[in-house]
């Protein structure tokens, strides 16, 4: 009787096994604000979840929760430029263990899950993606960890479908070394026409794409310093618009710096409309080494008085300096600060008492031990110097500057000890200091640059300021924030949609709480938990064969 | 053509005679049993996975039923029963979600039974129940977050009504009590026995819908939280139950 009584037991016991979907381990991107969604990764479950609050008229949000199936092994979560569309990078799966083989891809998805997602062919294990500013470009390239072929890029046009030739997948030529970085060079006029360009710096090259026509053979660039030892590892890059008056077309420069470097490479672009092989492209490019008193901490160009002009700041002594380059003719000036600066933001219109006038304002940005800004007025630098120069005192150090929506006013973030902020006025060179404090909270700026927006924990709290009235107000929150978001909300049919300020408070399992974003009201917030366990218990087992992805 | 209509069957109407007069007869055919069951059933839809950390669902069963006929070796009970299953719990790792979860059956059924003159003692039988289960779900955040410190927020709970079918057959081992004393008492209509059973079944629930939301009726200043959809759960298998039974 008994062993009648254990054999239905063993069975049963035999056959029980948990389905391995919920011995995975949690693994989520995000939160990553959209328009008017936030979004996050589930890498566990292999989905993309959006969250889109939605007003209702006069009364609280509500939330609408998508979840859409993206591929094996997510990497990476972004957006586009517009921030409309999510774009998640998978690595698929080599097969085995009950998995298909899956290769290498990238969705565009739309974050409301109302449109079908492109799924672009990588066709590699891409682990960085670089995206155009016009959100109609992404490169897929190896930043690190090993590859086979890591200088292999992928070029994908996010504004056309997949296809055979949609991404395009390129060999760069770096001579032994590998992509450091990609910058785009968006509408950049060269001749008669604009280009759609993106520089890849590579351990002594950079190499030009010309995105229209990648058929052509690619333009690489030898960097070599005046001093043969120096390695020069392209860090940044500007670019100064050539003159579209120009009878011979416009030659624009892109200026480029490498750390331990103290010379500047400036790369002319000349139209070269009648290429002599089918496949060569259409721009020459001509690198001139211009030398820097000491190696540039950061530049900018600006408008001089014979056209576009570089401006770099460098260490000079015991101070810093700056030099203004004309990339025509190499000429340099340089003009020595009161104070210490690695930074440079350069203000294009700023109202003086001689008119509008260029400003750089020039901060020592990270150094706890500096408070001084110099004022560097630009129009006529050539000539006037130092006489150009006013350094003020800001009262406390700076560790970033932050835009807002008003162009003579930045937001300075001051040491990390008292975490303190302050308005900077670039036009009567004066500070506000701010009743916040940054040490553990976040940060938000109102998309239209109405007001900032703090959130920090204990208490636990959202501080918004704006900006033309100075009015400050405190909200309690349920929990501690982790994020803070400025959603601007997009357009759908004329109706705006997800306009949202969106505290994210860090749950595992998802805890976001939403304001209106013009007119923060406790009144009409609302909160939504859990949302990275929806339809957990209606997962697939099929969908998940094991705990890993092979 | 025309259509032929065929007299009733007499034995239809000697059978619903029949039936009428069992009905009606006085209760000294009733016996009413106590039954006291431990239930493990064998629940194959994933969405139990979030609960438990195998496939098999434990319960407790308690059933009282009674005999409103008895012909000879055959009797047919009607029976209530109360079942509970109430320590399920497991962490969800791909979410970091603690979910437990209780279930409270309340079902009605009939048990046809024959015991054989030569083997009284034992007594096969089959049953169909049907009734209600009350599944309360709470989903509680384990995972690491923004401020590990704070106060962890209260768990979401849910709650749903479902519907329930059972049907098995198993065999019943009583000793009459009479086999214990000289003089078994006459207010029993059927010799009071008690014994255990063994019996195999299935069960199907409907799927019990969880939406769970964090409440804020003891905190009415509290921004109201929307909760989430967490899905369906099937509860639905085949089960084997063994316990004890009194005849009273």
């Amino acid at each position: 009787m008994t062993r009648l009584l254990l054999i239905p037991l063993l069975l049963l016991a035999s056959c029980g096994d948990r389905e391995d979907i919920f011995s995975r381990s949690r693994h989520v991107l995000g939160p990553l604000p959209l328009a008017g969604h936030v979004a996050w990764v589930d890498a566990a479950r292999e989905d993309l979840v959006t969250i889109e609050p939605v007003a209702s008229a006069g009364g609280r949000f509500s939330f609408r929760v998508a979840r859409q199936p993206i591929g094996r092994n997510p990497v990476m979560l972004g957006a586009t430029a517009d921030r409309s569309r999510a774009l998640v990078v998978t690595h698929g799966t080599e097969g085995g263990a009950g998995y298909d083989e899956e290769e290498e891809r990238l969705y565009l998805l739309d974050p409301s899950a109302e449109e079908a997602a492109r799924i672009y062919r990588l066709r590699s294990p891409f682990d960085s993606l670089s995206l155009s500013a016009d959100g109609a470009w992404a490169i897929a390239w190896f930043a690190g960890g090993d590859a086979v072929n890591p200088n292999e890029v992928a070029v994908t046009r996010l504004d056309q479908d997949p296809s055979a030739d949609n991404p395009v997948l390129l060999p760069i030529r770096s001579y032994g070394s590998r992509p450091i970085a990609i910058r785009y060079l968006a509408d950049l006029a060269i001749g008669d026409r604009d280009r759609q360009v993106a520089l890849v710096f590579s351990e002594r090259y950079v190499t030009f794409l010309d995105l229209e026509h990648l058929d052509r053979r690619v333009t690489t660039v030898f960097l070599s310093a005046r001093d043969d030892a120096a390695i020069v590892r392209p860090y940044d890059a500007v670019v100064a618009p050539g003159d579209a008056t120009d009878p011979e077309g416009a030659a624009p420069y892109v200026f480029l710096r490498a750390p331990g470097v103290s010379d500047v490479f400036a790369v002319n672009l000349k139209d070269n409309p009648s290429p002599v092989e089918d496949d060569q492209n259409d721009f020459t490019p001509s690198v001139n080494v211009i030398p820097v008193p000491s190696v540039p901490d950061d530049f900018a160009v600006f408008e001089g008085a014979g056209g576009p002009a570089l401006l770099a700041v460098h260490p000079a002594g015991s101070f810093s300096a700056v030099t203004v380059i004309d990339p025509r003719t190499t000429a340099s000036w340089t003009v020595t600060l009161d104070a210490h600066a690695v930074a440079i933001r350069v203000f294009p219109d700023v109202p003086t008492r001689d008119g509008p006038r260029q400003v750089a304002v020039l901060f020592d940005q990270g150094n706890r031990y500096e408070t001084s800004a110099g004022f560097l007025i630009l129009d006529g630098i050539e000539d006037r110097l130092r006489r150009n120069l006013e350094t003020i005192d800001l009262g406390a150090p700076v560790m970033s500057v932050i835009p807002t929506g008003d162009p003579l006013r930045v937001l300075l973030v001051h040491d990390s000890v008292s975490g303190s902020v302050s308005i900077l006025n670039v036009a009567d060179r004066t500070v506000e200091r701010l009743g916040v404090n940054l040490l553990t909270g976040v940060l938000a700026t109102h998309p239209e640059g109405r007001s900032f927006f703090f959130a920090s924990p204990e208490p636990n709290r959202l501080s918004m300021l704006e900006l033309e009235t100075g009015h400050a107000e405190d909200i309690r929150l349920d929990a501690g924030p982790s994020a803070l978001f400025a959603l601007p909300g997009f357009t759908d049919g004329g109706r705006l949609r997800g306009r949202a300020l969106a505290v994210d408070h860090g749950f595992a399992a998802g805890y976001l709480t939403v304001l209106p974003l013009d007119a923060p009201d406790r009144d009409a917030a609302a909160s939504i938990q859990g949302f990275l366990a929806d339809d957990m218990l209606d997962v697939a087992p099929e969908r998940y064969p094991g705990t890993e992805v092979p | 053509m025309t259509r032929r209509t065929s007299p009733r069957p007499p034995r239809l109407a000697a059978a619903l005679a029949a039936a009428l007069g069992v009905a009606l007869l006085p209760a000294s055919a009733a016996a009413t049993d106590l039954r006291l069951g431990a239930d493990l059933a064998w629940v194959r839809d994933s969405s139990f996975d979030a609960f438990w950390e195998n496939d098999l669902l434990g319960r407790l069963d308690l059933c009282l039923s009674y005999t409103p006929l008895a012909l000879g070796p055959f009797r047919l009970d009607v029976e209530v029963g109360y079942g509970y299953a109430g320590y399920l719990s497991a962490v969800s790792n791909f979410d970091q979600v603690r979910s437990s979860l209780s279930i409270h059956d309340v079902y009605a059924g009939l048990r046809a039974s024959f015991a054989p003159e030569e083997a009284s003692w034992v007594r096969p039988y089959a049953r169909v129940q049907g009734g209600l289960a009350i599944g309360l779900g709470s989903f509680a955040d384990e995972g690491p977050r923004a401020d590990p410190l704070a106060e962890p927020l209260r768990s979401s709970e849910a709650d749903d009504l479902g519907g329930l079918v059972y049907g098995g057959g198993g065999v019943e081992f009583a000793l009459p009590l009479g086999a214990l004393m000289d003089e078994p008492p006459e207010l029993l209509s059927e010799p009071m026995a008690f014994g255990v059973f063994v019996e195999g079944g299935y069960f199907y629930r409907t799927p019990l819908d969880f939406s769970p939301s964090v409440s804020s009726s003891d905190d009415p200043d509290r921004i109201p939280v929307q909760g989430f959809s967490a899905g369906d759960l099937d509860l639905s298998g085949g089960e084997l139950r063994v316990g004890f039974v009194a005849r009273l």
